[in-house]
């Protein structure tokens, strides 16, 4: 299925979950909060959460900030 | 001491992670500063592993040493966005305490006053302590308060400009009005003076990032900081006295030797 990630299109496995999504993108070693349709999605649900077809997704990581 | 939130903190120093010229110099600059409380962002993140790798040692250190993090909503322009950074926020860092900043305009990056004072509502009533950026207009200072804000954050002057407090007077009027808010001046801090003369005026606390980390050497900057926000505060603990506009003689006339009683004869 496809997806947005973070302004960009990707293609998964249908109904991955965010754990999967990260490990598919690399971001398996490091700490990111997600947002789904802009929503936050608690760090604890990220194996459970599933995603779907043109789901709109958010990865952020921290930075440095004033 | 002082009180923060539901916090005790012993400096009055809240200072900014962003713009060092390296994650050495940042940890260098945090820890002569004194700060117990360290801002932070989050962004979109980019799937480049080397992009990431490049990030990690400025949070690896600040997730051991900070001893707070308030997280920030930077960027942000929206009542929606601020709100999703802030819940975002609170779940990465563990925090309830939210910098709410949202820009009204992109090139003098003032708040929009209208849009922080409705996410700031939404915010107090999900449970963030919001920390929330603005000017010095005390009627904007107290829909926040209205909003359930125990903090206010007035501008001194533009973000990153380093003028300093451009308008006292409203700063000392948003003091007066508003005794029992925590008011910390953020932005436009450039010189420790700055910092100084923000504490004499009763000011809480300071928050600032652009004068350490631009300056030539911002660790011994830093430092030069901790010193003026305590200076200030003292000052302001041991009550200046008034200007005058005559002078008065600082030594004792009496007991004056005989030649200066002849001269007078």
């Amino acid at each position: 299925m496809r997806i947005q990630v973070n302004g960009s299109s990707v293609e998964t496995v249908p109904a991955i979950t965010i754990e999967g999504l990260l490990q598919q993108l690399g971001y398996e070693n490091q700490m990111v909060a997600v947002a789904i349709n802009a929503s936050c999605v608690p760090r604890q649900t990220f194996a459970e959460q599933s995603l779907q077809e043109s789901d709109i997704i958010e990865i952020l990581a921290p930075m440095a900030g004033g | 001491m002082w009180k923060v939130g539901d916090q005790t903190l012993s400096s009055r120093l809240l200072i900014g992670s962003a713009r060092y010229p390296s994650p050495e110099v940042l940890q260098t600059s945090i820890e002569a500063s004194g700060a117990e409380i360290v801002t932070v962002s989050l962004r979109r993140e980019s799937a480049l592993q080397n992009k990431a790798q490049g990030d990690s040692r400025f949070w690896d250190y600040l997730r051991s040493h900070a001893r707070y993090l308030l997280p920030n909503t930077a960027g942000c322009s929206s009542v929606k966005e601020a709100v999703l950074t802030a819940q975002l926020a609170r779940d990465f860092f563990e925090t309830n305490w939210i910098k709410l900043e949202v820009i009204g305009n992109d090139e003098t990056l003032q708040p929009d006053p209208f849009a922080t004072v409705e996410a700031a509502r939404i915010l107090c009533r999900e449970g963030f302590e919001v920390f929330p950026y603005t000017t010095e207009d005390l009627i904007v200072a107290e829909k926040l308060v209205e909003a359930g804000c125990r903090i206010v954050m007035p501008w001194g002057s533009p973000i990153g400009s380093g003028q300093g407090l451009r308008h006292v007077e409203a700063l000392q009027s948003l003091r007066a009005h508003l005794p029992g808010i925590t008011l910390i001046v953020d932005a436009g801090i450039g010189r420790p003076s700055h910092a100084a003369k923000a504490l004499e005026l009763g000011f809480d606390a300071v928050l600032l990032n652009t004068a350490v980390a631009l300056a030539k050497d911002p660790p011994l900057m830093a430092s030069a900081f901790k010193h003026a926000v305590i200076a200030g505060r003292q000052a302001y603990e041991a009550g200046a006295m008034e200007a005058s506009s005559r002078a008065h003689a600082s030594t004792p006339s009496i007991g004056m030797p005989f030649w200066h009683q002849e001269s007078s004869l």
